[in-house]
């Protein structure tokens, strides 16, 4: 019992930071319809346990429990991996940027010894 | 022994990626200006020592990279300096001592001849000095360049590379580390460039191994090129 007032309470708290996000535009709309959704879904699901059973039933899957457990590991496997190719391309846009302050620094040095020169 | 003529040294624009490189870098830039080599361009990768003052004094241009980057990071900005340079002939060589100024006029030959776009110096990986590690790491580098970008080389990791300057124009590098050299071997094969490999003589030393892919490093790397694969 405890541990569906934790999820309910834990789940509420994160749907709050979830719209907070979106409303300072820190989050897409996209992203928003994700993420509620996945939270109301999991909190669904801790409240009403038997919902798991039907749907493991459906899928083919023995318990409710164990296709739960199944969906949420491939769940963060695939936000690991939306993850890691986000982050590879951030480092390639970081990347970019020194490139181009490197490139204008030695620029503004020529261009300042030009002018001592003459 | 290949020679090129003065008028063509002053075509090339040699490209030198460093990190914390202020034991060797002034040694080399010595040697390269004593061979009659004038664009020199030195990417100082936030080096924590003076590598970059070295250079600098040496009368190599200095591009500094405020944040480090990593060798792949190093390289694109050397690229593009050089492609807004506009130049003719561009190499690629380690900071670290471990390649001879003399081979290269081997890796530049086949571009002047017009009979390459692209030229990578192969290492004998026969050779005694090359350690068992470095050679595993190679062969390594080689099956996964091949496995991901269906292109089969020598030498998929030298760093010791000649470019034209029309060839260097189409490639479209993204990587910031070691998976920069795989990714070089990719743009290749994707643009039809034509390819050359000539055999260089590596020096091993102590300090050039110190420098080289550690086995964690290496897992990384072959990551980063999953990643480059995927993009």
């Amino acid at each position: 019992m405890i541990i569906r007032i934790a999820v309910l309470i834990f789940g509420l708290w994160v749907l709050l930071q979830i719209i907070f996000k979106y409303r300072d535009r820190k989050m897409s709309l996209t992203g928003l319809i994700f993420w509620l959704v996945l939270w109301a879904v999991i909190i669904a699901v801790a409240n009403h346990p038997q919902i798991t059973d039907k749907i493991a039933k459906l899928v083919g899957v023995g318990r409710g429990t164990d296709m739960a457990v199944f969906a949420a590991i491939l769940i963060l496997l695939y936000l690991i991996f939306r993850i890691y190719i986000k982050i590879t391309e951030i480092e390639s846009q970081i990347s970019e940027v020194v490139k181009h302050i490197a490139i204008i620094k030695v620029k503004r040095k020529k261009i300042g010894k030009t002018v001592k020169g003459e | 022994m290949i020679k090129i003529i003065t008028k063509e040294k002053s075509k090339i624009f040699i490209i030198i990626p460093a990190f914390n490189e202020a034991k060797t870098i002034g040694k080399l830039l010595t040697e390269l200006k004593k061979a009659g080599y004038k664009n020199l361009v030195v990417i100082d990768d936030d080096s924590r020592d003076n590598t970059g003052q070295i250079a600098q004094k040496l009368g190599a241009t200095v591009l500094t990279h405020i944040i480090n980057r990593g060798l792949g990071g190093a390289l694109r900005t050397g690229f593009a300096y050089a492609i807004a340079k506009k130049a003719n002939i561009i190499i690629t060589m380690d900071a670290d001592l471990q390649h001879r100024i003399e081979n290269i006029p081997n890796l530049v030959k086949p571009i002047l001849d017009g009979k390459a776009d692209v030229v990578i110096g192969k290492r004998k990986f026969s050779s005694q000095k090359m350690p068992v590690k470095r050679k595993i790491a190679n062969q390594v580098g080689n099956i996964f360049t091949q496995a991901f970008f269906g292109f089969r080389v020598a030498d998929s990791q030298s760093g010791f590379r000649c470019f034209s300057g029309s060839a260097l124009k189409k490639l479209k590098l993204y990587s910031n580390r070691m998976e920069i050299s795989s990714e070089i071997i990719a743009e290749i094969h994707r643009n039809q460039l034509r390819f050359s490999e000539v055999p260089i003589t590596t020096i091993y030393t102590k300090y050039s191994l110190s420098k080289g892919q550690s086995f964690k490093n290496g897992i990384k790397t072959l990551l980063r090129l999953i990643a480059v694969r995927l993009r």
